[in-house]
């Protein structure tokens, strides 16, 4: 990494915008009844950024597409993308996918229309904005930023460019959420009165000693905006989703899911709650510093309550597995949704019109539906399920329920001005400062 | 005069008084000492050591939330230790100085700025300091730092939305190095302002080619603060500059966007112009533009650009004006319907759907009736679905009843679909109609539709329907309309009097099957004297109707049947549903009675297959005499699996309740058990019942 190649790729990409046009002018697929077989010039070309397991799943849900040709990979680990230039290259035969150590290289390239941004937290919103600025569509994986201030900046962005924005909230796509989110939306459970929201605890560790990094892996571009720290291979493999310099966590991770399924729920996509209290436990030793266990309750202007929990009891939750989970309750009764495709629901009669069979959250043809809707809005121009703007409210309220936790007391919320009630404390956590040379 | 001296004593007096309280109030609230030792036990904290020094003073801001003075007095002691500590120290002192710093620690951090290895923490624990110290030192620092810092700190200037720095970043545009000029323009960008405006024009105009970006992005969101700002018209004024065709194809995006949320003057041309430029990106954009673009008339303009346009830009384009809602579309886009083109013709199908109302029933049955294509005729039927407003039903009733069978079956699950619920008389009317997939349909529809007022009609046409498909669906209809009488005991009023009227066997029997679809208590109670007529097929409705009883209402007639009738397909019906229902809630009944029940089925049980049947059953019985039933069958090798699953769950079931016996059950059941799998299950409920035992006996 260097801010030589960033500013190389504002150079490029705006010089190749000048002359050759990123978006294909392809008509949506589902307008023709399905895929089949698409012509070169109507796919969608796609690289994709940060391919560990996430991104890879989704790449390889992106390749199923027919209109979809992926082109580039790009990731700081050089074991990663070499291992994702093969999977491309083997998905269509040949050797041409290029793979990339800086992102910022991969977006100069104008044959690229869209691309899919599955790195760590850190980078979501950078790489959006990033790829917003060089004409790129974007699929972002979730959560979509680490402060408010990098939801605002990717909200505002998009809208600036006319970018077609997915985030990774892909379960709003699945039909078992969407059941719920509708018996919510359209008034079978009666009046609702509270979103149940099993976001999971945190985890802890021990002392994450310093050690070499490893040949081939660009740490520098890897840790990106965060604060630096010495490598560690267990912090980069998976701890640094416990540390709050480079992740919100379990309240980030799951509870964009399931706060995001609660504000599509309570139709409320465009604000948030605004009373926010909640206890934690932080980790008494070792690295990370999120909540080892957690309770929030949030409390929207019109009384409708969204709790966040990080275990179950009986009394709330029909299904005591630990899967993500929502419940949402009305006067008139109450639905409820995991990840293993469980729904359950009171009065049993709402569950007479479920369609749908069940499958898991891993299950490749639960995730189509919302890579395919990205695939659509890319062609149409139309908005997506997941918006900037929409995900931005989901994560903020992530982002506050966290803030609530660390300050240790209740906070007020204005979704409007986006800033605390008479809070400087809070709202100074509304925004951190990147590292150079990266800057919202 | 000396009199005014004595008061200023007096005051002064009383203030020294009111000082020393308030510092003793204020060193009596929290203890400096313990707060000192947490602090300084970060000092020398280096990456790898026990982090519980930094975890103690975490815990130690969090604990001062609501103390003002103790809060204050860890900032000075933070800044204190700044100087001093090693690097990560500083660093984690720079992490907690993000949240709690104030004017008190600038000066501590202001040193830290210009230093390479520490500028970004610095940054990080100044950027949100509120206080005009914080950004006056982030100004000073900036004429002191390399290039590489300046970049840092013009980025926090721009994100503290300094105005005062507009001057020196303006000078940095044209000076400083191009990475500094780059972070200057967007920092500007962010400032907003005419002082930056004046600076981002000059940059575009003047400036080195390679910042043009940065300063037109800079630029563009001038122009959203200037909206944002309710200024619309200065702002339209920037777009419409960048909307010219010498600036890139994004930048023209972005300002078309602009200028269509804006709906500024002249906005509806330029986004009907781009509609037609010749890069697709702008292209793109005008259309996105077209779905969300308010103003009046602003439709009927975008529909007339329709028919000029390519086949592939005319489906995006009716996609668009279909998002749209506005129904101004509509006549163009019907047109459209008639296309050459089938993935037009299909696009407008779409659209109609959206925009249509009751008078476009009739054109989509239409297309639909001449569809070149299934996708062509389902989006057609699709519409009529979505189709929204008043009279569509009515529309679609009447476009039904003049249609011939195929179309007529179709028309009739649209209603379904749109749950139309006052087209029942008309589907009352279809479910006689000659055609027998029409009739089918018709029930399906009414099925859903009906509501109990409609149940003695439905009963009714059963009970004419000539043959036993028909009436199958006739039964499902019936069966779930009746559920929908609020009254449980009113359910099945209709079907009995039907019933008692009925002499044909065929029909009883189809009659006899909706009771049991009803199952209440009179519903029952014919059943069971059915299951005893003479008839053989009348009977043999009966017995199946209670098998499959969806409640524990029918568990003693089922055990009835079992043991009475020579029927040996009865029988194991009988048999089957009565093991089904024993799992379900029992409705009141006493336990001794499920015994007793469960006692005369395993004294008649003749073979191995109905014995392990009723052991099945058992099973779900939770009581320890249940345990009693079942030991003996342990000792008999044919059926010791059953017998020791139905063991293991019972005992199971009675951990809390009687753990005594379930624990000699289970020990019984090692002494004799050889299959490791149910071992195991036996000895998982010998640990729960040690559990069990030893939370009872915690204090």
């Amino acid at each position: 990494m260097s801010s030589i190649s960033r500013r190389d790729f504002l150079k490029q990409s705006s010089a190749a915008l000048t002359t050759a046009m990123a978006v294909p002018c392809i008509v949506p697929s589902s307008v023709f009844g399905g895929s089949g077989s698409v012509p070169p010039s109507e796919r969608i070309v796609m690289g994709g950024i940060g391919l560990g397991g996430q991104g890879t799943r989704d790449m390889q849900n992106f390749m199923t597409a027919a209109d979809v040709q992926f082109v580039a990979v790009c990731d700081a680990a050089a074991d990663r993308r070499n291992k994702a230039k093969d999977i491309v290259d083997k998905n269509y035969g040949n050797k041409d996918c290029t793979a990339y150590s800086d992102f910022c290289k991969l977006l100069a390239r104008d044959d690229i229309d869209a691309v899919l941004s599955a790195t760590g937290d850190r980078w979501h919103a950078l790489t959006s904005i990033y790829a917003a600025k060089a004409g790129k569509d974007i699929y972002c994986e979730k959560p979509m930023s680490l402060t408010i201030a990098e939801g605002r900046a990717v909200a505002d962005i998009t809208k600036r460019y006319g970018t077609i924005y997915q985030c990774g909230t892909q379960r709003r796509s699945m039909r078992s959420f969407a059941f719920a989110v509708n018996a919510a939306r359209t008034g079978k459970l009666g009046k609702l009165r509270t979103l149940h929201s099993y976001v999971r605890a945190g985890q802890s560790s021990g002392v994450l000693k310093p050690e070499p990094v490893p040949e081939g892996f660009d740490y520098e571009m890897w840790l990106g905006p965060t604060p630096f720290i010495p490598y560690n291979s267990s912090f980069v493999s998976h701890f640094w989703k416990f540390h709050f310099d480079y992740s919100g966590g379990m309240i980030t991770d799951w509870g964009c899911h399931c706060n995001d399924l609660a504000q599509m729920a309570n139709d409320s996509e465009m604000t948030s709650p605004v009373e926010y209290e909640g206890t934690a436990e932080y980790p008494k030793s070792g690295f990370c510093n999120v909540p080892i266990a957690l309770h929030v309750e949030a409390e929207y202007a019109d009384g409708v309550k969204l709790i966040m929990y990080d275990k179950k009891t009986p009394d709330i939750w029909p299904n005591m597995n630990t899967q993500l989970s929502v419940k949402f309750e009305g006067d008139e009764g109450w639905v409820y949704v995991d990840d293993g495709g469980n729904v359950d629901a009171n009065p049993k009669s709402l569950l007479e019109k479920r369609k749908f069979e069940k499958q898991q959250w891993t299950d490749a043809a639960n995730w189509q539906g919302h890579h395919r809707n990205f695939l659509d809005c890319v062609k149409s121009r139309a908005q997506t399920i997941a918006p900037a703007e929409v995900a931005h409210r989901s994560t903020t309220i992530c982002h506050v329920a966290n803030t609530c936790l660390r300050l240790g007391r209740n906070v007020s919320w204005n979704p409007q001005a986006e800033r605390f009630v008479n809070d400087s404390d809070a709202d100074k956590m509304i925004s951190r400062p990147m590292r150079r040379p990266w800057r919202l | 005069m000396r009199n005014s001296g004595r008061k200023l004593r007096y005051v002064r007096l009383i203030a020294s008084y009111l000082i020393l309280a308030l510092s003793c109030a204020v060193f009596a609230a929290f203890d400096t000492a313990q707060i000192d030792s947490k602090l300084a036990a970060i000092v020398n904290y280096e990456r790898g050591m026990n982090r519980q020094p930094l975890i103690a003073v975490e815990q130690l801001i969090r604990d001062s939330q609501n103390q003002p003075e103790q809060r204050k007095y860890i900032e000075r002691r933070l800044a204190d230790l700044l100087d001093g500590a090693k690097l990560e120290g500083k660093s984690f002192i720079c992490k907690q100085l993000w949240f709690i710093g104030t004017a008190e620690s600038v000066p501590a951090v202001a040193k830290l700025l210009t230093d390479e290895e520490t500028a970004d923490m610095a940054c990080y624990a100044i950027g949100q300091n509120p206080s005009p110290e914080a950004g006056k030192a982030l100004r000073d620092a900036l004429g002191k730092a390399s290039p590489k810092l300046q970049m840092r700190i013009i980025n926090l200037l721009g994100d503290r939305r300094d105005i005062l720095s507009v001057e020196e970043l303006g000078k940095l545009v044209f000076d400083g190095e191009n990475q500094v000029a780059e972070a200057a323009v967007s920092a500007l960008g962010k400032i907003g302002g005419s002082g930056s405006m004046e600076i981002l024009i000059r940059a575009r105009a003047e400036g080195d080619s390679d910042l043009l970006f940065a300063a037109t992005d800079a630029y563009l969101r001038c122009a959203e603060n200037l909206v944002a700002g309710g200024k619309t018209e200065q702002a339209s004024v920037i777009y419409k500059e960048l909307a010219g065709k010498d600036e890139a194809a994004i930048i023209r995006s972005a300002a078309i966007k602009g200028l269509a949320d804006t709906g500024g003057q002249g906005a509806v041309t330029i986004v009907i112009a781009a509609l037609q430029d010749r890069a697709r990106m702008v292209r793109s954009i005008a259309r996105g533009c077209v779905r969300t673009m308010q103003g009046e008339d602003v439709t009927e303009l975008f529909a007339s650009e329709l028919p000029g346009k390519s086949s592939a830009e005319q489906v995006l384009l009716i996609g668009a004006l279909a998002d749209r809602g506005d129904p101004a579309a509509l006549t163009v886009i019907a047109e459209l319907g008639k296309s050459e083109d089938s993935e037009v013709r299909k696009a407008a199908l779409h659209a109609v759907g959206k925009l249509g109302d009751a008078s476009s029933v009739g054109f989509l049955v239409q297309a639909a009736a001449g569809a070149g294509s299934s996708e062509e005729k389902a989006a057609a039927m699709n519409s009529l679905t979505q189709l929204d407003g008043d009279g569509v039903d009515d529309a679609v009733v009447k476009s039904m009843q003049n249609s011939q069978a195929p179309m007529r079956s179709e028309l009739i699950q649209v209603l379904l679909d749109r749950n139309a619920a006052g087209a029942v008389q008309a589907l009352l009317a279809e479910a006689e109609n000659p055609d027998s997939n029409v009739r089918r349909t018709a029930f399906k529809a009414l099925g859903r539709l009906a509501g109990p007022d409609d149940v003695t009609s439905l009963v009714k046409l059963l009970v004419q329907m000539q043959n036993d498909t028909d009436r199958r669906e006739a039964e499902r209809a019936a069966i779930t309309v009746s559920r929908r009488i609020g009254d449980e005991d009113r359910r099945a009023d209709a079907v009995l009097t039907a019933l008692r009227a009925e002499e044909r066997v065929s029909v009883k029997c189809s009659l006899l099957r909706v009771l049991g679809g009803i199952a209440n208590g009179r519903a029952l109670e014919t059943i069971v004297d059915a299951s005893k007529e003479p008839d053989p097929a009348v009977q043999d409705t009966a017995v199946r109707a209670l098998a499959k009883w969806p409640n524990a209402a029918a568990t003693e007639a089922l055990l009835d049947i079992y043991l009475q009738t020579d029927n040996r397909t009865h029988r194991l019906l009988a048999l089957r549903g009565f093991v089904r229902l024993l799992a379900l809630p029992t409705q009141n009944r006493p336990m001794q009675k499920t015994l007793k029940m469960c006692r005369r089925a395993m004294d008649r049980a003749d073979s191995t297959a109905e014995k392990k049947l009723v052991l099945s059953g058992l099973a779900n019985v939770g009581d320890a005499e249940a345990l009693i039933i079942v030991e003996p069958f342990l000792q008999t090798e044919e059926i010791r699996a059953e017998a020791a699953i139905a063991a293991i769950k019972i005992a199971g079931s009675i951990v809390q309740t009687d753990s005594g016996k379930a624990e000699i059950a289970m020990n019984k059941l090692l002494a004799v058990l050889q299959d490791e799998n149910l071992r195991r299950q036996a000895e998982e409920v010998l640990r729960q019942i040690k559990e069990s035992k030893a939370d009872i006996h915690k204090p």
